[in-house]
């Protein structure tokens, strides 16, 4: 079931595989020096051993009741909550490439993209935003246990889904509508994550009664995330993709242009409304970036440029609030 | 033969491939890496109508086979599994751009001609990566990535993970295999039983990996320390990949 996730070169084009390549390198070498930071660099066995586990998991099919299918575990969360965040990376990450060289699961040039989806997506968003407060702030017992898994696998499993998604229509490989695809990718992947989660949650709980310091262990390897390393790498994805893939962004009418477009024939509404036409024309002279990109200028280089600047004026003005929310607390 | 003793012996087979001793084995890793990577931004940058840049290409397939001695079989069967998901993304092109074009007297659609490009080149780029695992060993792999100054940290892992898919599959399947026989007439394990039974590999797993950590340890492993040996790049290594490139690039433009 999971080997929709797996992309295949075919799928991508180049510059959408050398930019994951760039991402996953540098939070690759981030994830090696948090590893060597909690003195975990001899533990290359343990991290090789799970990979394999994980590999030989991955094999044990399950039948799903009711659906008369079966499926297959990822792991990832499941090896960040008995390993930690970290080292659990570095062995999924061993295991793509394995499955990417040794069984033709996933290209090589796609080794990135595959990397972020079923690596960086559940491991750095999932599961240090939902796995780690819930079990910080409410304890490590079987409910939170539960809950968190299965949270935290049906969110890392749409986002990888999502991910697959965003990155075959930036290659321009299909012609299906952006939304079609997600309507056709995200459904089976809830269900996909949510067999995952139970699983998960199940053999972490067989874990945590076999030896309950694993996972505690687990859970307390590394500090919760830094926010000025994180800051800087998110900048830095933030800076990629605006200033990055924006150049690859398809020019055809997004879903709701589409479907005025296919009503009335135009992708926007004509509005009589005298109050409204003066809004808008307010709007078009005070705009400095109209239609994400320089007024005259439609050129690819103008969008991207936009997407930069957009982006840095969003975190000046979000980080300027949230300082100030922080300093009126500190205050109080 | 059931599924783990397949995938052992599949991987055993293309341990056996790597190890014959023909001209394209006997090429330096790296240069085949790099030869290798060349080969998908070439097929990746081929239009959908560049019939005949597939049709090279897939010639050139052929004589890696044949100058390697791998059964063109085998490479095949690794890489047609690769294709179904290629195919469905495929097949909303045939539907969604049905505009005829007549491709060399052929009656065809855009949608169609396309779907036939993405699944050529999903082959193709597979049938590359499988060539260039099939004659070159994993040691040798991770030296080229040592070589491209990729961190040891991860390299040893990769290696360690690959050592230990083969103890930990067999485990797996005995395991598969002891629940089977005391659950008549099932065959897979049901969802209820997957908890216990991949915690208990798990658990054994880590008994294992605890065991080959403190062994290592105990004869003065360092993960930082590469232990293969470099090997050096020979000139006509250089020269053959660069012959083979150079075609392909005239291919392109003669073609184009």
């Amino acid at each position: 079931m999971n080997f929709m996730m797996h992309m295949a070169d075919g799928l991508i084009s180049i510059p959408v595989g050398i930019i994951f390549y760039v991402v996953i390198g540098f939070l690759i070498a981030y994830a090696i020096k948090k590893c060597n930071t909690a003195n975990l660099s001899h533990k290359v066995a343990l991290m090789g051993v799970m990979g394999a586990f994980v590999f030989a998991g991955q094999m044990i099919n399950f039948t799903i009741p009711g659906t008369g299918s079966s499926g297959h575990i990822l792991g990832s969360i499941m090896l960040a909550m008995v390993l930690g965040q970290y080292p659990a990376f570095l062995s999924i990450v061993a295991v793509l490439v394995i499955q990417a060289l040794l069984f033709g699961d996933g290209g090589l040039l796609a080794l990135g993209c595959n990397i972020f989806n079923m690596g960086v997506l559940p491991l750095f968003v999932a599961y240090p935003f939902i796995v780690k407060p819930i079990l910080n702030k409410f304890g490590i017992n079987g409910k939170t246990l539960t809950i968190a898994s299965i949270l935290s696998c049906i969110v890392g499993i749409e986002l990888g889904a999502l991910s697959v998604s965003l990155q075959t229509l930036a290659s321009h490989i299909t012609a299906l509508p952006f939304t079609a695809f997600i309507a056709l990718m995200l459904p089976i992947h809830v269900v996909i994550g949510l067999v995952e989660g139970l699983i998960t949650s199940a053999v972490v709980g067989f874990v945590y009664k076999y030896s309950p310091s694993i996972i505690e262990d687990a859970l307390h390897m590394t500090n919760t995330v830094e926010s000025k390393k994180a800051s800087l790498i998110i900048g830095l994805c933030a800076l990629v993709v605006a200033g990055g893939l924006s150049l690859f962004a398809s020019s055809h009418p997004d879903g709701l242009e589409w479907s005025i477009a296919n009503i009335t024939g135009s992708t926007e509404i004509e509005d009589k409304n005298k109050t409204k036409k003066d809004i808008a024309q307010v709007q078009e002279q005070t705009s400095l970036l109209p239609d994400y990109s320089f007024k005259d200028n439609d050129s690819p280089l103008s969008g991207a440029s936009a997407g930069v600047i957009g982006a840095g004026v969003v975190l000046v003005v979000a980080g300027g609030v949230g300082y100030l929310l922080s300093k009126k607390h500190r205050h109080e | 033969m059931n599924k783990y003793t397949y995938s052992l012996f599949s991987l055993n087979h293309i341990e056996e491939l790597t190890n014959q001793h023909t001209p394209i084995h006997h090429l330096h890793p790296i240069v085949k890496l790099f030869f290798t990577l060349f080969f998908i931004i070439f097929t990746l940058t081929s239009t959908s109508y560049a019939l005949f840049s597939y049709l090279f290409l897939l010639c050139l397939i052929i004589l890696i086979c044949f100058l390697a001695k791998i059964p063109v079989k085998e490479m095949l069967k690794r890489t047609l599994i690769g294709l179904p998901f290629s195919f469905f993304l495929g097949i909303s092109n045939v539907i969604l751009m049905p505009t005829p074009i007549n491709f060399y007297n052929i009656p065809l659609t855009i949608g169609l001609l396309s779907m036939i490009a993405i699944m050529v080149k999903t082959f193709l780029c597979l049938a590359i990566v499988f060539l260039f695992v099939a004659t070159t060993p994993l040691e040798d792999i991770a030296g080229a990535f040592v070589m491209l100054h990729v961190p040891y940290f991860l390299i040893s892992i990769i290696l360690m993970t690959y050592r230990y898919i083969f103890l930990l599959v067999e485990e797996a399947g005995k395991m598969h295999q002891a629940y089977l026989l005391r659950h008549f007439k099932k065959e897979a394990l049901e969802m209820k039983h997957m908890g216990s039974f991949l915690g208990l590999l798990f658990v054994r797993s880590l008994h294992h990996a605890h065991l080959v950590d403190d062994a290592m340890s105990l004869r003065g492993y360092d993960p930082g320390h590469y232990y293969g040996v470099h090997q050096p790049i020979h000139l006509d290594d250089i020269f053959l990949i660069l012959l083979m490139a150079g075609m392909m690039l005239i291919m392109k433009v003669v073609l184009s």
